[in-house]
């Protein structure tokens, strides 16, 4: 007996949708009334969208049958222009129907809220946004994850099924493994960037946010418009060693546990190296931070009331030598030779997508075996790799530390966003789904 | 810190000669955020690159193996 529809997967709404059995209209007003009870603790969304998405469901005849679904404050809508976390939208940033709004719509998708992201995408907390931090739904003190923490927390709190983010140095997959959901980054520039406020972004890529893997899958064919191929047989995992070093031993022990349960699991094990692994922090911190700066206007550098930390990064940016930038660039081409070499030699990648559990909000550090630092620097130290070579990376739950989620990230060839979907699933299938958090009744 | 000094002095002419007016809190920020990377990306300036490479670097979105 289920006693709310949004407790349903996504799959499980698209097909009673379909048969009749739940009615669109019905799904819709039940999850604005979720959002409503929920949310106010959580702060995941910053806009809901009761009029446009009714008129949404004109398209609930197509394939996901009228699912709501929320979406990350950087694509612009008709009815709408994004903030990126802004306190408004800048004038660059206009009303219209953004690839991803046209891809949802013509999937049978209906958008019914906004989510809260870490401003400018510029942060892998989610705390500095000009609609305040949001809170991780298993403990409202921690925080969700950033840029894209806003869907991964309405996915945990179950306000909808899927969501949708974007991910430039690990900001899907680092929210979703703090708030225990799926979160893919696809391959970069696979998913239609127009009307995205990152996209002329070099390592940023579009991705779904959802509960569980098959759902992931589900919401990723509606964004990359074609249906992903599922593998059979045994997966070669390729372990690095790098991204295995400094985590929480807490941390370690559960992503170890978790791939030893799938080792059993048509998985087979293997060392992998990865040449100039431990110059990705380094390298995507640089090149994230010259793409953002090229993204905003002086204006906004200047007179916006800007986070202050934020616009410290910006100018720390506008002066940093060129030759740092070059530098960084020449180790993402030997970054992306390394990952074909690696590749040449087992299936997917595999470490862990955090190395602490999320961080307090009033105290963003995590404690590593190498010493105390902001979470950012430990969060991008595993995440970069896959922005700086494009590939696509999912991180999957793999069990919890004290109660807080962590997940596992699974990298696979370019292109090749089935394959890491199903070694996730195989992951999933042995560990499980993250426990769902709780919430008063 | 490489390359310039960790001088407010400093990092005020700088961003002035880039256009950006900053206030006393940019400017402290600004110094915290260098001094987080600084470490890294003295790694980074230690790097040699030359050499032949047996593969052309990629810079951008194409995949170097396809």
């Amino acid at each position: 007996m289920i006693d709310h529809p949004q407790d349903l997967s996504l799959r499980r709404q698209t097909t009673y949708l379909v048969s009749g059995r739940l009615d669109a209209g019905d799904l819709l007003s039940a999850t604005f009334e979720r959002m409503t009870a929920r949310d106010e603790a959580l702060n995941s969304l910053i806009s809901t969208f009761p009029e446009e998405a009714k008129g949404m469901l004109a398209h609930a005849h197509r394939a996901l049958g009228g699912v709501p679904v929320v979406i990350k404050d950087q694509f612009s809508l008709p009815w709408r222009a994004p903030t990126n976390g802004l306190p408004r939208a800048p004038a660059r940033y206009k009303p219209g129907a953004s690839a991803v709004f046209q891809s949802l719509r013509d999937g049978g998708a209906v958008i019914a809220g906004v989510t809260n992201m870490h401003q400018l995408g510029f942060g892998s907390t989610g705390i500095i946004s000009a609609f305040g931090p949001c809170r991780n739904p298993h403990d409202t003190a921690r925080c969700a994850g950033g840029s894209s923490g806003g869907s991964a927390a309405a996915v945990a709190a179950r306000l909808t099924a899927g969501a949708v983010g974007t991910d430039g140095a690990g900001s899907i997959r680092i929210p979703a493994a703090y708030c225990g959901v799926v979160g893919l980054k696809p391959t970069f520039n696979t998913v239609d960037t127009h009307g995205c406020t990152s996209s002329f972004s070099s390592v940023a890529a579009i991705g779904p946010l959802a509960r569980d893997v098959r759902d992931c899958r589900l919401l990723a064919e509606i964004l990359l418009r074609r249906k992903l191929p599922e593998r059979r047989g045994t997966i070669v995992v390729g372990v690095v060693d790098w991204f295995w070093t400094d985590l929480d031993p807490r941390v370690e022990d559960v992503c170890r546990s978790a791939l030893e349960l799938a080792d059993s699991n048509d998985f087979q094990i293997a060392k992998a190296h990865l040449e100039g692994a431990e110059l990705s922090l380094v390298a995507g911190i640089v090149r994230l931070g010259a793409d953002l700066l090229s993204e905003v206007d002086r204006e906004v550098l200047e007179d916006w009331d800007l986070h202050p930390v934020v616009r410290g990064m910006l100018m720390a940016q506008a002066i940093r030598p060129a030759s740092i930038l070059l530098r960084a660039d020449r180790v993402r081409s030997l970054l992306r030779r390394s990952v074909v070499h690696a590749f040449g030699d087992c299936d997917v990648l595999v470490w862990p997508t955090v190395p602490a559990p999320a961080p307090p909000i009033d105290d963003p550090h995590v404690d590593l075996p190498s010493g105390r630092v902001h979470s950012d620097m430990a969060t991008v130290r595993q995440a970069a790799l896959a922005n700086l070579t494009g590939v696509p990376a999912i991180s999957v739950p793999c069990g919890s530390v004290d109660g807080m989620p962590v997940g596992l990230m699974v990298h696979a060839p370019w292109g090749r966003e089935g394959l890491a979907l199903e070694a996730a699933e195989r992951v999933e299938s042995v560990v499980g789904q993250a426990a769902s958090p709780s919430f008063d009744p | 810190m490489s390359p310039v000094a960790d001088d407010p002095q400093a990092i005020r002419r700088m961003l002035s000669n880039v256009g950006i007016e900053a206030t006393d809190t940019d400017v402290r920020i600004v110094i915290a955020v260098r001094s987080a990377v600084a470490e890294f990306e003295e790694r980074l300036l230690a790097l040699d690159f030359s050499g032949v490479h047996p593969e052309a670097d990629r810079l951008y979105s194409e995949p170097p193996y396809d």
